[in-house]
């Protein structure tokens, strides 16, 4: 298959509806998820509509469970994930894919903030996340933390709590601290829901999610291979995918998405290999515009993909420590953790010469400062190994779509592809 | 010894030490006003070197006008001698071969100096070139750019870390630096370690303003100091610890006094003291002469308060005014301008407020009780205490200083790199109309760069502000 019919596939999905109306989820919103299973799991996951059309997430509501939403991968989801009493609570990473405007939060939050929260806060400002039973935050960026006091005041959902993480994970001290943050996350749900993992519940809960991460992995080994089994913008859309289901049901569909790509053709006529890294992606507009030229997206180093499946629980542990280890002190981390670049780096370049990339496009959302010196960072490194390297600013909301292009077709001319 | 002292050696340096010797020269002249220097100014540039000569038309002339009036002179004067005391320290120091170990502002400089180090600031130095000169420090703003910094990555970071590349500051042996209070500090400090292959100690600065986030801030601060011996292999001396937080309690002492003093109406403390404030509380405990001048700012307002005079101008209405955010570093006249313009008196601002119930003295008994009083002491200064947790502390600081000293308007002149302020604003100016009926003005400015909001457009802005008030 080449990378063009994969994504001429994509349109044909986006003309019947199916992908870009689904963020509004005509496609789904009447449906159930048995009818769902028509499609095979690429489709479906491919094409799944987001926030309260999802219908795994209406079905998760309909029988009594609970949504609770989060931005950052520091969230500790198996936590949350685990069995309680009355009811499951079930963590989804909050998007704002296909956000056109920012005019109500931007009333609250200033320009010079990132518009990635902003779309989110839009979102939420505008009831699209009236469906959350819970919010959970982080300090993970100057940006998230402020949303914080506009959702607590603005929205005043059932639930908002911060996670707060410190900055470096070398010390006992600062794994102390994480821990003891997921004891007041427990604590606070348990006072509102009384909610009560059981350590069994913790276990299979680790078990599904490493189960999950085993899948993706897999999934990205499908990207990397020589002939890529699937575009990048499928594997971000099925990533999505992820985030917003129970990840026992993922799990399933994912299963059989493997197969059924494995027993695609794979991509012969990419035009270049190239990984991205940079800030939070979860909207396939800008991967969309990448492979548009011809190139496929065979890797990423994104919080909202390989970095966010990197490292599993160990289920020998106590399991709060082992989760709480794995989230904490997991590499690659974030930029923002201060004790970590060299396990970063290494990681990037490894996935690069593992994945035989052309290139890497590192991108920043506008007024991201750990990913704007990250990747001028990460850019100098990187060319050190021969592999060249592409930069670019971009906002969240899909626009620009022209330069970025230009862009990334003159890169590609200059790397001789 | 030539041009390798490092106050010669170093271009940073000798400019900062050269605007010390001109305020200290013009103010010497007696001059108040600008006419009055301009009879003076011949005979000055005939007896300063050259260099200073050199840099005579970039000083800003409303700065020069702002500190020549009898409000301002008096501390003015005392604060540039503090400051060339800590510069001459610092070079004699490095002309001696000591470490050379760079420290964040508001992080506790008695530390270093109870090792026998001064601490090198090397953000506050292009700090002190921004406020005194028109080009400040934006070729080394514009250099960062090209190497891909853009314009909103802060430049208390960017402009060190490119003069040091260009041999405009010296490379330290050692930054040390705590978490707080940003994004860009954080990874910048990562950058700085990586091109310029100095080692960086982080101090990690936790979420949260409460007994256990404090707790976990000293032990961090006691595991500093413990590797602050290791790298430096310089000992911690009780004495000359004891003999700076002893300075550093005295300073703090006129400061909290001055607090008090600027409840009264009307106001006796001219505002553009605070931005003096802000640096002298970057260094406190670093010399007498700061002590010095922070007595001589409570004094001159204590007489204003006892005499029932104002250094406002005659027949002036007062407007009592918060800053709501921030002061700006790089137009220092601006206060005095308000003052007499309008009769805007600066009350206090985010880095200026320093609750003495929060922050108080810091117990000279123990090595022990010094180095937990100095970590409480940065936990709660500054840039920690308002940025490390929820915009409610900085909300309910702001606006007990608004009840308390009778605030009649707030300015939010938000630097645009400060990411972390950008949701108050909004929250800021509806809790003040709200609770205190107090209006409020949002602008954006960037503190070392006064391209991003020339100075003209700022005065057109609060004029505009302050006509609807007046």
């Amino acid at each position: 298959m080449c990378v063009k019919k994969a994504l001429r596939m994509l349109e044909d999905e986006d003309e019947s509806g199916a992908h870009s109306e689904s963020l509004k989820g005509p496609a789904m919103s009447a449906t159930s998820i048995s009818s769902a299973e028509r499609l095979s799991a690429v489709e479906e996951l491919t094409t799944l509509p987001l926030r309260g059309e999802n219908p795994y997430i209406r079905d998760w509501k309909e029988s009594g469970g609970r949504v609770f939403g989060y931005t950052c991968s520091y969230v500790p989801e198996e936590i949350l994930y685990a069995e309680g009493q009355p009811s499951r609570i079930l963590p989804i990473r909050l998007g704002a894919q296909g956000t056109t405007t920012t005019d109500d939060a931007d009333i609250h939050m200033h320009k010079f903030l990132c518009s990635y929260c902003r779309c989110v806060m839009q979102l939420a400002l505008t009831g699209e996340y009236d469906f959350l039973d819970g919010v959970v935050l982080t300090n993970g960026c100057e940006h998230m933390r402020r949303t914080f006091e506009i959702w607590r005041d603005q929205v005043e959902p059932p639930f908002v709590t911060m996670l707060s993480v410190p900055h470096r994970r070398d010390g006992d001290n600062h794994f102390q601290w994480y821990r003891d943050e997921i004891t007041k996350l427990t604590d606070e749900i348990g006072k509102k829901y009384g909610y009560l993992p059981s350590k069994e519940s913790l276990r299979s809960a680790v078990r599904t999610y490493n189960r999950y991460r085993e899948l993706m992995l897999e999934l990205y080994g499908l990207r990397s291979i020589e002939h890529p089994k699937l575009t990048g913008s499928e594997a971000m859309k099925i990533t999505q995918a992820g985030y917003c289901m129970p990840k026992e049901a993922f799990n399933e569909r994912l299963a059989t998405a493997i197969q059924e790509l494995n027993e695609r053709p794979g991509i012969t006529d990419a035009r270049a290999r190239l990984m991205v890294g940079g800030s939070y992606i979860d909207d396939p507009w800008f991967i969309d515009i990448i492979e548009s030229t011809g190139a496929v997206v065979v890797t990423d180093v994104l919080c909202t993909g390989r970095k966010y499946i990197e490292g599993m629980v160990d289920e020998t542990l106590e399991p709060v420590e082992a989760i709480a280890r794995r989230y904490f002190q997991r590499d690659p981390s974030c930029p923002r953790m201060v004790d970590g670049y060299p396990e970063r780096i290494a990681f990037t370049k490894r996935l690069a010469q593992e994945a035989k990339v052309d290139g890497v496009v590192f991108e920043r959302i506008t007024f991201c400062d750990s990913h704007t010196v990250e990747n001028l960072m990460e850019s100098e490194d990187v060319e050190e190994l021969g592999i060249p390297t592409l930069n670019l600013e971009r906002e969240y909301l899909g626009g620009d779509k022209g330069r970025l292009k230009t862009r990334v077709q003159a890169f590609l001319e200059k790397i001789g592809k | 010894m030539g041009n390798n002292r490092a106050i010669e050696k170093y271009e940073y340096f000798r400019r900062v030490d050269a605007i010390c010797d001109l305020i200290t020269g013009v103010l010497a002249t007696g001059a108040q006003t600008p006419e009055e220097l301009g009879e003076h100014l011949p005979g000055l540039l005939q007896m300063v070197p050259e260099y200073h000569a050199s840099l005579v038309p970039k000083v800003y002339p409303d700065l020069v006008e702002a500190i020549l009036k009898p409000k301002n002179r008096n501390s003015v004067g005392m604060f540039i001698l503090a400051f060339k005391d800590y510069l001459t320290a610092l070079t004699d120091n490095m002309d001696e071969g000591r470490p050379l170990v760079s420290n964040f502002p508001f992080f506790s400089p008695e530390i270093f100096f109870s090792m026998g180090l001064v601490p090198c600031l090397s953000e506050v130095i292009p700090f002190v070139i921004a406020i005194a000169l028109t080009d400040g420090v934006v070729e080394e703003l514009d250099e960062s750019e090209r190497d891909g910094l853009p314009g909103h990555v802060c430049g208390f970071q960017k402009v060190p870390m490119k003069a040091i590349e260009k041999g405009l500051l010296p490379k330290p042996d050692l930054f040390i630096t705590n978490t707080a209070p940003c994004d860009s500090s954080n990874i910048m400090y990562q950058l700085i370690k990586k091109r310029l292959n100095v080692p960086v100690m982080m101090v990690d600065s936790p979420y949260y303003n409460d007994t256990k986030a404090f707790k976990y801030f000293l032990a961090e601060f006691k595991k500093m100091v413990e590797n602050l011996e290791k790298a430096t292999g310089s000992t911690l001396d009780e004495d000359r610890l004891r003999r700076h937080v002893e300075m550093g309690n005295e300073q703090l002492k006129y400061m909290y006094g001055l607090q008090e003093l600027r409840r009264h109406i009307p106001c006796p403390d001219p505002g553009m003291h605070r931005v003096l404030d802000t640096l002298a509380v970057m260094m406190t405990g670093t010399n007498e002469k700061l002590v010095d001048y922070m007595r001589i700012c409570y004094e001159e307002a204590k007489e204003r308060v006892e005499q029932g005079t104002t250094f406002l101008p005659e027949g002036k209405k007062e407007i009592r005014t918060l800053w709501s955010w921030s002061h700006l570093p790089n137009m220092l006249s601006l206060p005095s301008w308000l003052e007499d313009e309008f009769g805007s008196t600066f009350l206090e601002c985010s880095l200026s407020v320093l609750p003495a119930e929060n922050v108080g003295y810091v117990d000279t008994a123990s090595v022990e009780s010094m180095i937990e009083g100095l970590a409480w002491r940065s936990f709660n200064f500054p840039m920690h205490r308002n940025v490390m947790g929820h915009t409610d502390i900085h909300v309910n600081d702001m606006l007990t200083v608004a009840r308390a000293y009778h605030a009649q308007a707030a300015l939010f002149g938000g630097n645009q790199t400060c990411k972390y302020g950008w949701t108050l604003p909004k929250i800021m100016s509806d809790v003040l109309e709200e609770e205190l009926g107090i209006p409020s003005i949002t602008y954006e400015v960037d503190y070392l760069d006064a391209r991003f909001a020339p100075h003209p457009s700022i005065r057109a802005t609060l004029t505009e502000f302050f006509q609807t008030l007046v």
